[in-house]
């Protein structure tokens, strides 16, 4: 478990499926090992009508989200709140809570794709879809040995340019927010949930736009 | 090994038949005493005779009682079974490494003798510039090495060093490094034997909770900062001040502070191969990656100097070979010398740093200390 950082690259004028391809053949032509598959999924909810009651709140939106990586662990997270880490037992308490958090239609978001080795880099690729349709890419790099978010974003960048080229993104919120902070799972977690809301507000797959 | 041992050997017996010699040996001591203090004061001569020979007699047969109930434990006391001769090489290891740093001690007295500079005040500056009397290096009171540790440890503020002596006599560090890294030092007195670099995020404990001293990092980063480091500690030698080597060590180890921030000094990048630049320059500290520190040693080597002819190193009889046969030995040595060190460089990563300090200055006393080196080691 190391630092991480996500990024939602669009190539102009391709398909998602072409420049996944795309991508994961010159991740094999640096030298990266396939290892596997993984995924990533999101659940919305909302605070129930009924709870808001005379103090004419807006409703909270949490989402639930699980990563294969920590295959016995359940997020749920605020948008600009708290992330608690529970086990899996979790999805089984949000059942009870029927009363208190209602899930929002058709919300289920996730990602899926293949994992790649690359000396102390793991590069996961995934093609995000809602649904039935495929809508964006994402990319996430972990890099194992710093654990200061801080220390390493100019090493990540070096490596995403190298296989990125000039579509590399601007530093994560995260990083800038804690300095000198040991980087943990919730904060992967975190920036998946920007990264599918972002992929959430477009309607449709961009032509043209770095992120 | 406990398993080895306890074949056929009877471990109560063992206490017990060690507790028989010390009970011999203050009887002997008592025998020993009674007969230096003599006659003690009576009345008559005849009086004092006779105290005198009963006293003698008791401890005698006190020596006596004791020594027959040891022989009687070393019979149930068995032989340790000889199908992993484990011990007994242990016990070669150990001596060998024992006269191994006694000839690096003997070997860095010569090397102080011959100094390379020719300036003229030599004599009064080294005069000066003894060291304090040392208790023998070798075998130093853990009271001392505790305080040494515990010194550098208040050195430098990111770094914190824990002291633990989990197996005997020798001291084991865990020094963590901001949170970088973390290294097990394992030491033999004020000497380190070992490293072994981990992720400030591994874990360095085995299951039952010890510090786990045999498995490598999990990363490449890491695995190839334990090598820098196993060099580090061949580079830096001074048999005669150990305190200083550890103090020089950790120094070094301390540059590693920034290892994911620093970009190489000379490309400016910050991976190869998808590596940040892991190694650090002995004298400068300065990042570079693995491949580019070869060229500083190319270049050394280069600079070699000629000793001045009005040297002559002043031999220990025993210690090296006789003055004629020297005289040949050296050119010999000389030819060789640097095509040993490129070849080194080629192959053996780690040996660089201890044969380059032989070949530097092909002086006739480093020459002397490469053949005692090679004689130890070949």
């Amino acid at each position: 478990m190391g630092t991480t950082c996500h990024i939602m690259p669009v190539a102009e004028g391709k398909s998602v499926q072409q420049t996944v391809e795309l991508l994961t053949r010159k991740l094999e032509m640096l030298g990266a090992e396939k290892q596997g598959t993984f995924c990533v999924d999101c659940e919305t909810y909302h605070t129930a009508a009924s709870t808001l009651g005379s103090q004419g709140q807006a409703g909270k939106l949490m989402y639930v989200m699980h990563n294969s990586e920590y295959p016995l662990s359940c997020f749920a997270l605020f948008e600009n709140g708290p992330c608690l880490v529970a086990d899996t037992n979790f999805d089984v308490l949000m059942v009870k809570l029927k009363g208190f958090f209602q899930s929002a239609k058709a919300s289920k978001i996730e990602t899926r794709g293949t994992r790649y080795q690359y000396c102390d880099f793991l590069v996961k690729v995934g093609t995000v879809t809602m649904g039935p349709s495929a809508r964006g890419i994402s990319v996430e790099v972990e890099y194992g040995p710093c654990v200061v978010a801080s220390d390493c974003w100019s090493l990540l960048l070096e490596f995403l340019q190298s296989f990125l080229g000039s579509h590399t993104p601007g530093a994560p919120t995260v990083f800038g927010n804690r300095h000198d902070a040991v980087y943990s799972p919730a904060d992967t977690m975190v920036q998946y949930m920007e990264l599918f809301n972002k992929i959430r507000k477009q309607q449709q797959v961009p032509v043209a736009g770095i992120r | 090994m406990a398993d080895v041992l306890s074949v056929g050997v009877n471990l109560e017996a063992f206490a017990q038949a060690i507790s028989a010699i010390q009970a011999l040996r203050s009887s002997v001591s008592r025998v020993f005493d009674c007969l230096k203090d003599g006659m003690r004061n009576k009345e008559t001569l005849e009086g004092r005779e006779k105290a005198f020979i009963a006293h003698f007699q008791d401890n005698l047969h006190s020596v006596n009682r004791d020594l027959n109930e040891l022989e009687r434990l070393s019979n149930l006391v068995g032989k340790p079974s000889e199908n992993h001769p484990l011990y007994s090489q242990l016990l070669q290891a150990y001596k060998w490494s024992n006269k191994l740093q006694y000839h690096a001690g003997l070997a860095s007295g010569l090397l102080n003798q011959q100094s390379l500079k020719r300036s003229a005040n030599q004599m009064g500056v080294s005069a000066k510039r003894r060291p304090k009397a040392q208790p023998t290096t070798l075998v130093l009171p853990p009271q001392y090495v505790d305080d040494v540790i515990s010194r550098i440890d208040r050195m430098f503020p990111e770094m914190t060093i824990h002291l633990s002596r989990p197996n005997g006599t020798s001291a084991m560090l865990l020094v963590t490094l901001g949170k970088v890294l973390k290294v097990i030092v394992v030491m033999r007195s004020l000497f380190i034997d070992r490293t072994i670099v981990k992720g400030y995020n591994e874990n360095v404990y085995t299951e039952d909770g010890k510090l786990d001293i045999w498995s490598k990092s999990n990363y490449q980063v890491f695995q190839k900062v334990t090598d820098h480091a196993t060099t580090a500690l061949l580079h830096y030698q001074l048999p005669q001040m150990p305190d200083v080597v550890v103090r020089s060590f950790m120094t070094w180890l301390r540059s590693y502070i920034k290892l994911f921030q620093a970009p190489c000094q000379r490309c400016g990048k910050f991976l190869q191969d998808g590596l940040p630049p892991t190694w650090r320059d002995f004298r400068t500290l300065e990042a570079s990656p693995q491949s580019q520190r070869w060229l500083s040693y190319v270049f050394m080597a280069g600079r070699a100097v000629p000793p001045p002819a009005r040297f002559r190193p002043a031999l220990r009889p025993g210690l090296v070979n006789s003055r004629e046969h020297l005289g040949t030995q050296d050119e010999a040595v000389r030819q060789l010398a640097f095509p040993c060190v490129f070849t080194m460089l080629v192959h053996q990563p780690s040996w660089i740093c201890v044969l380059s300090h032989f070949t530097f200055g092909v002086s006739p006393c480093h020459a002397k200390c490469f053949v005692l080196f090679c004689n130890l080691f070949l």
